[in-house]
């Protein structure tokens, strides 16, 4: 053939480069997210809160949600109370859209506990009634 | 013997280099002075019609012998050719000045000896009256197979009367015996029908044709134009005159119980070609061991030939018949699957398209490879043979089953082995005689080695050589196979059909008509007294001064075409009409009692004898070149033609053939003076050369006379050299021939001279 | 001397490859300028001359593990210079239409799909049967107890038919074809060395990994088409149509797996965004295969035209209709998405995966197949040492 054909590899190597672009794109948009985007939740702790996190920021970021059910369940199918329950914890944890959200929405996440539990600014998490649990 | 002072008239030609090489004058000095030729004139260009007619005007005023020195005798034949002139043509072109350097004392030498030895030979030659024969014009055709029928057809056509004799008690041959021949027709595709009845009904029908059938010959004695011709035809005899005879008996199948290696004779299930024929012809082809319709059928072609063991030689139509057995089979039940193994497929020219038809069918199966041998494994069923063939391109060695094999074997020509035959009677003459001896011996040896010849004879001709044609070793008859392949080794007498080879029915046919063309050709010729192949149109003949003759037998034994007979006394029997011409009886014969008119002992010595030879302080060896007019005289013109150069020490006088050639020329040659005799002529051997066949083999059977003679004459046996060549070696002459003067001028002069 | 090879021709073998594109494989008288003039066949065992004469005595067992027949890519230079017209090229093409349905059992399975008329039939069925599993979905999940669609990460082109649907109805049939695929490649790999016994060929050994390589090397490059004088031209289209497929298959894996990817935690909505570099890839991989399918139908019609070249039987032509009426489906139902036209992209779906499903139950019974034989024997070719030398360029 011609001497100035282009090499062989050329084509494949153009096929497999467009081929692993959109992997490339993937994952450099999952580590820039993760890197670069990270959710920062606000708390704002009161001035005099009558009792402290039952737990440390790191347990608590990890187990919440299986801390919250557990606590659910005692509280309302065994009907066992404690001195820990939402109220107390909203004292800290009162601002859904500076904190909770964050992360969730980071997340894509939407835990279906807001779908009866509200907050308002004012003052304790109730029970919302929304037609029905 | 001619008067010395006979009318010889010369005519020098200065045309095409000879006048601008040679002193011309000092030729005409040559002729006019030495020899007192009454007349000599030389002209710039002889052969245009001024020289021509100056020529004339000499025959009319009453010249009895012309020498015309230009260019070969081979050229300007006709221009040159004077009726009742005996006319000489002294070559000083091509051996003269086209070949050796001009204006040279050498070459002025050459080319006055050359207008010497001419000169010498015009004076001594003469023209005779042609030895006519009242010639026959009808023809003898032997055989009444489709070669036969298409001679006698021919003959016909050609006005000519046919004796036809078939020695079955139809006409028709192998054609009898096929239903469906392979197309001759374009596209060359289809099986075609045969249609014998017609054919049969037309020579039958036709009055110049007289057919005899359940006939054989009894006897056949006489000459070209003269035989006479004896037969037996149902109890009575016929007997018929013809000028010449067509042979055109056929073949029969190679006998296929030697192929026991291939099956034959060991199962039923292997067939020959020939008994496929037949096997096919009744519409349904059964396995012959028990009846079960064939549905693999296996065809080894060259079974038997192509093999030194058994037929060396290829018979042509195998191949061709195989492929249409094959194509038959499958048209009768589509189910059967033909193989066929083969060394080549020989399908000549326009039956590469029948080839390709057969290959189309999917139900035939081709292959290369070589058979081995056709076994039949025991206990298994059908018994079916196997072909093991081998170097295939399926596999170095493989095996196929089939339900029948078809051995393709070849065919032996119906002639007999005319010479053996002769020998096994002398043989039993010498047995009869009952004299002890090794002579009795010999006789009893040879019976046991050719007896199975004896009763085999076809033509019974009463010739003393044979009551046949001479035949090769393959069994076909003897022709100039190289050159002239239609020419048998008895005048008058031609091979037709897959008798002369193996052919195909078409082939046959114009084998046969070219064979009757030459049958008329023959008798035509001979009527005028005129030779036939190959001195075409030669009216000398043969003289013999029986007196002299000591029987020695030579002649009648060494003449190629049978020619000489014997008499009751002894002394050879010359038959004119089938004389060629050659002249090796007269180079045979010790007593030198034959010659031609223009070709005898005398001419040849007087020619020899009118060379000047320089005396030894000259330094000019002189060597003669006894050349053979077939391949190496004009050889030595092609030379000059390629202006190539060689020693111009040499002598060249044309000799009919090396056979014809006299050891007396030698003893002549060497007692003038001449220093080396060098004899070239054509290849003897298994493909000869030769046109008179055995003329140069003779010769070298004649050398132990020569050497005898040298070392009588105390004389070197290297003065004397047998060469052969061919035309297409001319290019090796120079050096052939300076080799040789170099020898005879390491060896030195002949003693003999001065 | 050898013990004689008992030959057993096959006659109804020879009589399929005629039937099937080998109709003048009887004019071959074994000249052997098929074997010089192709650029694909070494210098031992040259080919395709002894596949001639095999096929012309119909040895079957030679012909179907021969490795030579899938060396040879259908360039048809020996088409073209046989001097007796008898297209060896064609033959091998029979043959390994013969070959592949011979591996990929069970043949009356691959006699029934492969008959160019119960096409229709063959993507009427899974039309039928998806749209009634599109009508069943809502039963059938109630059935198995709730939606299996997590709600973070939505593909569902449209929600009647799910991609668990899918993937339940999809799998058996891909779970067959793997199966009888791996059943014949395992027949093939055996045939092969017993036949190379055989002949008892010994070539040079490369390992099993290093001759993957090479083939992989071999095959991504086009090597053996780029060999190709007379019809250089299919480079260019089968290149485009294995990338454009390789690329759709990337695509395709990647939604497959996106429940289960790590990188898309909650990020994921399919269909996809235009601009999305998954759907430029797709795209550009559809466009690709639609460029290269088109380009082949136009040579085989060229080719045809001019009746000396391969012009493909209706084997060749089952398989490339199919794709490209997948790839031309694939783009119908994308425009008829951004047109919103409601009815039709349903229906345009439906049709575009009833012809994948075609395409893949008759991968095994297809010319589909040379995918896995051709890559399998080129492998083979690899381990055994047989190396190409150039016909008609080492010439020139």
């Amino acid at each position: 053939m011609t001497p100035n054909k282009r090499p062989a590899w050329l084509i494949p190597a153009v096929a497999g480069v467009l081929i692993l672009l959109p992997f490339a794109y993937s994952l450099g948009r999952f580590a820039w997210v993760r890197t670069f985007t990270a959710p920062k939740p606000f708390l704002e702790i009161a001035s005099a809160p009558s009792q402290r996190c039952v737990r440390d920021p790191k347990w608590m970021r990890q187990n919440h949600k299986i801390f919250l059910n557990e606590l659910r369940d005692k509280t309302v199918r065994e009907g066992i109370r404690s001195n820990v329950t939402l109220n107390s914890c909203s004292q800290c944890h009162k601002d859904k859209t500076r904190f909770c959200d964050k992360c969730h929405q980071a997340a894509n996440l939407h835990p279906d506990c807001f779908d009866c539990h509200s907050y308002s600014a004012a003052g304790s998490p109730a029970v919302l009634l929304r037609g029905g649990p | 013997m001619a008067d010395e002072k006979k009318n010889v008239a010369v005519f020098l030609c200065r045309g095409c280099d000879i006048g601008a090489s040679l002193d011309v004058e000092a030729l005409e000095k040559v002729a006019a002075e030495e020899r007192c030729v009454g007349l000599c004139r030389s002209h710039s260009f002889l052969c245009c019609d001024e020289g021509v007619a100056q020529i004339k005007e000499a025959v009319q005023s009453g010249v009895a012998s012309l020498v015309i020195a230009g260019c070969s005798g081979r050229f300007h034949s006709q221009t040159f050719s004077f009726a009742s002139c005996f006319v000489e043509r002294v070559n000083l072109r091509e051996l003269v000045v086209w070949s050796h350097e001009p204006h040279t004392e050498d070459t002025q030498m050459l080319a006055e000896d050359n207008l010497r030895m001419g000169i010498a030979r015009a004076l001594k030659a003469e023209i005779r009256e042609p030895a006519k024969i009242a010639a026959q014009r009808t023809l003898l055709v032997v055989g009444g197979g489709p070669s036969g029928m298409a001679a006698a057809r021919e003959a016909s056509r050609a006005g000519y009367q046919v004796v036809l004799v078939e020695k079955q008690a139809e006409l028709g041959g192998w054609l009898r015996s096929c239903k469906r021949q392979f197309p001759k027709n374009a596209p060359y595709r289809d099986l075609e029908a045969i249609d014998l009845e017609s054919w049969i009904l037309q020579l039958e029908g036709d009055p110049n044709i007289e057919i005899h059938r359940s006939a054989a010959i009894r006897s056949i004695s006489g000459q070209p134009g003269q035989f006479e011709v004896e037969l037996d035809v149902n109890d009575s005899t016929i007997r018929a005159s013809v000028g010449a005879i067509v042979q055109a008996t056929g073949w029969r199948p190679y006998d296929a119980s030697r192929l026991g290696h291939l099956g034959y004779g060991r199962s039923p299930d292997v067939i020959t070609n020939v008994e496929m024929e037949s096997l096919v012809a009744t519409g349904q082809i059964r396995c012959p061991s028990d009846g079960r319709p064939a549905k693999r059928i296996a065809f080894v072609q060259c079974a038997g030939s192509r093999d030194a063991d058994h037929l060396p030689y290829c018979s042509a139509v195998c191949c061709r018949v195989s492929l249409k057995q094959a194509l038959w089979a499958r048209e009768l039940d589509p189910e059967i699957e033909a193989y066929i193994f083969y060394k080549d497929i020989r399908t000549p020219a326009q039956y590469e398209d029948f080839y390709r038809r057969a290959q189309e069918d999917p139900g035939i199966s081709l292959m290369k490879g070589d058979v081995i041998s056709v076994t039949t494994a025991g206990g298994r069923g059908a018994n079916a043979p196997q072909v093991n063939v081998e170097n295939t391109p399926l596999g170095p060695s493989i095996q196929v089953e089939a339900d029948l094999v078809v051995l393709a074997t070849g065919m032996v020509p119906v002639a007999a082995d005319g010479e053996a035959i002769r020998r096994v009677r002398d043989a039993r003459a010498v047995i009869d005689r009952g004299q002890p001896g090794p002579q009795l011996d010999g006789a009893r040896q040879l019976v046991t080695e050719l007896g199975h010849h004896e009763g085999t004879d076809l033509l019974h001709l009463g010739y003393r050589q044979g009551p046949d044609l001479p035949v090769l070793p393959s069994g076909f008859p003897d022709s100039h196979f190289i050159c002239f392949p239609y020419e048998t080794r008895r005048t008058g007498i031609y091979a037709a059909g897959c008798m002369r080879a193996p052919n195909d029915i078409e082939g046959c046919i114009s084998d046969a008509e070219g064979a009757v063309l030459k049958a008329i050709q023959c008798v035509e010729l001979t009527s005028r007294g005129a030779a036939l192949h190959p001195r075409w149109g030669d009216l000398s003949f043969l003289d013999f001064h029986m007196q002299r003759c000591t029987l020695c037998k030579r002649c009648t034994e060494e003449c190629p075409f049978g020619s000489l007979d014997e008499d009751d006394k002894g002394t050879p029997l010359p038959n004119p009409g089938r004389c060629r011409r050659c002249g090796i009886c007269l180079g045979a014969c010790p007593e030198r009692i034959i010659s031609f008119g223009d070709y005898s002992i005398d001419v040849v010595s007087s020619m020899i004898k009118a060379v000047h030879i320089p005396d030894e302080f000259g330094e000019k060896p002189r060597l003669l070149i006894l050349a053979c007019e077939n391949d190496a005289l004009p050889a030595l013109e092609a030379a000059g033609i390629a202006r190539l150069r060689y020693s111009p020490f040499v002598r060249v006088i044309p000799v009919r053939c090396l056979g014809a050639v006299n050891v007396i020329w030698i003893a002549d040659a060497l007692a003038c003076g001449f220093d080396g005799i060098l004899l070239l002529g054509c290849k003897s051997g298994d493909d000869y050369q030769c046109h008179f066949i055995r003329g140069s083999e003779l010769m070298g059977t004649r050398s132990e006379n020569i050497r005898q003679k040298l070392v009588q004459l105390a004389l070197e046996e290297q003065r004397v050299r047998i060469e052969q060549i061919a035309l297409s070696e001319y290019h090796r002459l120079p050096a052939l021939i300076d080799e040789f003067a170099a020898q005879i001028d390491d060896i030195g002069l002949n003693p003999f001279k001065g | 001397m050898p013990a004689p090879v008992l030959i057993k021709p096959d006659r109804e073998f020879r009589n399929r490859l005629i039937a099937s594109g080998g109709e003048d494989l009887k004019k071959c008288f074994q000249c052997a300028t098929c074997s010089v003039v192709c650029e694909v066949s070494g210098a031992s065992q040259p080919f395709p001359r002894k596949e001639m004469i095999w096929a012309q005595w119909g040895m079957k067992d030679r012909l179907l593990g021969d490795v030579d027949i899938w060396r040879c890519h259908q360039c048809n230079d020996c088409s073209q210079r046989c001097p007796r017209g008898a297209r060896p090229g064609d033959v091998m093409a029979a043959i390994r239409r013969e070959a592949i349905l011979h591996y990929s059992a069970p043949r009356w399975l691959g006699n029934i799909v492969s008959q160019p008329r119960l096409l229709p039939l063959l993507l009427l069925v899974p039309c039928i049967l998806l749209v009634l599993a599109a009508w069943a979905r809502a039963p059938l999940e109630t059935f198995l107890g709730g939606s299996y669609t997590p709600n973070r990460i939505i593909i569902s082109y449209w929600s009647q038919l799910p991609q668990w649907l899918l993937i339940a109805f999809f799998a058996p049939f891909l779970s067959l074809v793997a199966v009888v695929m791996i059943l014949g490649v395992m027949r093939f790999w055996r045939d092969l060395k017993a036949r190379d016994r055989e002949a008892g060929f010994i070539g040079q050994r490369r390992s099993l990994a290093a001759s993957i390589r090479l083939a992989a090397r071999s095959i991504l490059l086009h090597e053996d088409f780029d060999r190709c004088t007379s019809e250089h031209s299919r480079m260019n289209s089968h290149r485009l149509v294995l990338f454009g497929f390789l690329g759709l298959i990337v695509v395709d894996l990647w939604v497959l797996t996106a429940r289960f990817n790590p990188l898309l935690r909650g990020a994921f909505a399919y269909p996809f965004n235009f601009w999305s570099p998954w759907k430029i890839l797709a795209n550009l991989a559809g466009a690709a295969m639609l460029i290269g399918c088109t380009l082949m139908v136009r040579n085989l019609a060229r080719a045809g035209r001019s009746g000396a070249l391969f012009a493909g039987t209706w084997f060749d032509w089952m398989f490339l209709a199919l794709a490209l009426a997948a790839v031309l489906t694939g783009f119908a139902c994308e425009i008829l998405h951004y047109l919103r036209v409601d009815p039709f992209r349903y229906a345009a779906y439906i049709i575009h995966l009833a012809t994948v499903f075609a395409l893949l139950v008759l991968l095994p019974y297809s010319k589909f197949a040379h995918m896995i034989y051709r890559a399998t024997a080129m492998v083979y070719a690899a381990h055994t040492g047989r190396q190409s030398q150039g016909g008609l360029r080492d010439s020139e």
